[in-house]
């Protein structure tokens, strides 16, 4: 083979290679999320440790409150006003979560026992039906501070129904109203 | 041959003699065997590569697990392979199939589809009976996998028969990797490697390189086939010129049409859209000639290459950390033999 032939050849060989690896790349990314959803992986032991997990290491704040990540602390409000956040609901097993899970929340209570009702606060979306590995999902959290609600620091829990010895601290100032 | 290529192809034999053995127990038919279990074990007695069975096995001990427990799951491979073979002779009206005639040319279109349905079925039986073999979970996770591996099959052979009766010839390598790694990649190469690691232990979350060394492996794999329907002596036991009789959007195809000079092409368009029973013979001979004079075959002989020489990196990504042994050498030793092979 000449040196141009030869040139030509490890072209062309370049050209395949490249042109395979595209494409792989394509299909790689989603097997696994198309395989997700054509096998129940149920919802084991193993997942729901697996979301533990996730739960313990990552949710947190989307905005940058600057609170630790076990701890989600909403903006504060006056009553009568709405408070929103947002968590991140992150994966991080190498397995798609799959088979339904529910988030729950808790009363708000303040020190002196003052509550704000878990039905002033709302998850969305609340029930995921599956979540691909490494995957992650924006959940909203709003919470709508009845008229005349005492002042003060309140806190509760998010967990998963599925797993509530997992909960995450949720808390909530609520100032007194200008007059 | 290299002494390589030939351990290989002793131990494919070895695989596909214990999986069709495997297979040929689920063919047993009570009442008229005369009618179902004669055309269904017609090819499965005939001399295959048994690349499927040969990969999950040697995956599935390569990767620490025992191969006993991935035979079922060969044999379903081989079934389902077998299934898919039978209905491609149809739809493609070929004359020969592993040095003999087509199970239609043999027994009729009819027979010949029935036949495919029955080895279908029994495909699905072995996975059924992978329950007992590796219990409910893992059963059903494999199960999954031949479901979705089997529509991708499906998915690329509708593709391909959707180009030809449309007469596509805009296409460019990048959709031929696509059509491939659909219509042969999954369940050639893909499935067979994902089975047996999941056999073997192995989470489903840790076969991502094994889909990388599945398709490299694949299209390597296909690649070689098209040119051996140009190039095969008389070991190749198919239909010589039979992927230019049919207009299958090969390599060689798209690399011609791009190639040709004008009045080529003109020729070649022409002829792409006839019905494959009106394209003539002496042009199904000049388009061989025009692509051995165009460098079609070179191009894709190299550009298959190329994809092995990924296979051969993507091997180590799978299998780098896997002890040394027979079966994980035999691995290694498919992605030469995969270019380099004459049959």
């Amino acid at each position: 083979m000449t040196a141009a032939a030869d040139r030509l050849a490890r072209d062309v060989q370049m050209y395949g290679a490249l042109s395979a690896a595209s494409v792989v790349a394509r299909y790689a990314a989603k097997v696994e999320q198309a395989m997700a959803s054509v096998v129940d992986e149920g919802w084991g032991p193993e997942a729901v440790a697996s979301m533990v997990m996730f739960v313990r290491r990552s949710m947190q704040p989307l905005l940058d409150t600057g609170a630790r990540p076990e701890r989600v602390e909403l903006p504060p409000v006056s009553a009568g006003e709405t408070a929103v956040g947002a968590l991140w609901l992150h994966n991080t097993a190498p397995v798609a979560a799959q088979g339904g899970v529910r988030l729950a929340v808790s009363d708000l209570v303040a020190a002196g026992g003052e509550t704000i009702p878990a039905s002033a606060i709302s998850v969305s979306p609340q029930e995921l039906e599956s979540l691909p590995s490494r995957a992650r999902r924006d959940i909203r959290l709003v919470v709508t501070v009845p008229v005349g609600q005492p002042a003060g620091w309140y806190h509760g829990w998010v967990f998963l129904e599925s797993a509530p010895e997992a909960p995450v601290m949720v808390t909530l100032s609520v100032e007194e109203t200008s007059r | 041959m290299t002494t390589t290529d030939r351990d290989v192809e002793t131990q494919l034999e070895e695989y596909g003699r214990i999986a069709r053995r495997k297979a040929l127990g689920y063919l047993d038919v009570d009442g008229d065997p005369e009618h179902l279990r004669t055309p269904a074990t017609d090819y499965l007695l005939r001399p295959g590569k048994a690349l499927r069975p040969a990969l999950c096995l040697a995956t599935c001990g390569a990767l620490g697990g025992d191969p006993d427990r991935a035979l079922v799951t060969a044999a379903a491979l081989e079934l389902l392979h077998t299934a898919f073979l039978v209905h491609d002779d149809v739809e493609d009206d070929s004359d020969l199939r592993r040095g003999g005639p087509t199970l239609h040319r043999r027994y009729g279109r009819a027979v010949a589809i029935n036949t495919g349905d029955a080895l279908f079925v029994c495909a699905m039986a072995a996975l059924d009976d992978n329950r007992e073999v590796l219990g409910r979970r893992l059963a059903t996770r494999l199960a999954g996998e031949f479901r979705f591996m089997a529509r991708q099959t499906v998915e690329g052979q509708a593709m391909e028969l959707g180009w030809q009766r449309q007469g596509r010839i805009d296409l460019t390598p990048d959709d031929y990797l696509d059509l491939i790694m659909k219509k042969t990649c999954w369940y050639t190469t893909v499935l067979p490697l994902r089975s047996g690691a999941l056999i073997a232990g192995r989470r489903p979350g840790e076969l991502e390189a094994l889909v990388r060394f599945g398709f490299f492996l694949g299209a390597a794999f296909q690649i070689r086939d098209d040119v051996l329907n140009l190039t095969g002596g008389r070991a190749y036991g198919k239909e010589l010129l039979g992927d230019i009789r049919e207009g299958k959007r090969t390599l060689m195809l798209i690399h011609l049409l791009a190639v040709a000079d004008p009045g080529e092409r003109r020729r070649l368009e022409r002829f792409v859209r006839l019905p494959a029973h009106e394209r003539p013979p002496p042009m199904i001979e000049e388009v061989a000639a025009m692509m051995h004079h165009h460098g079609s075959v070179a191009f894709a002989e190299e550009f298959g290459r190329g994809i092995a020489r990924s296979a051969s990196v993507a091997f180590e990504e799978a299998f780098g950390s896997v002890p040394h042994s027979p079966e994980r050498r035999f691995i290694a030793d498919v992605v030469p033999y995969m270019v380099e092979r004459d049959r």
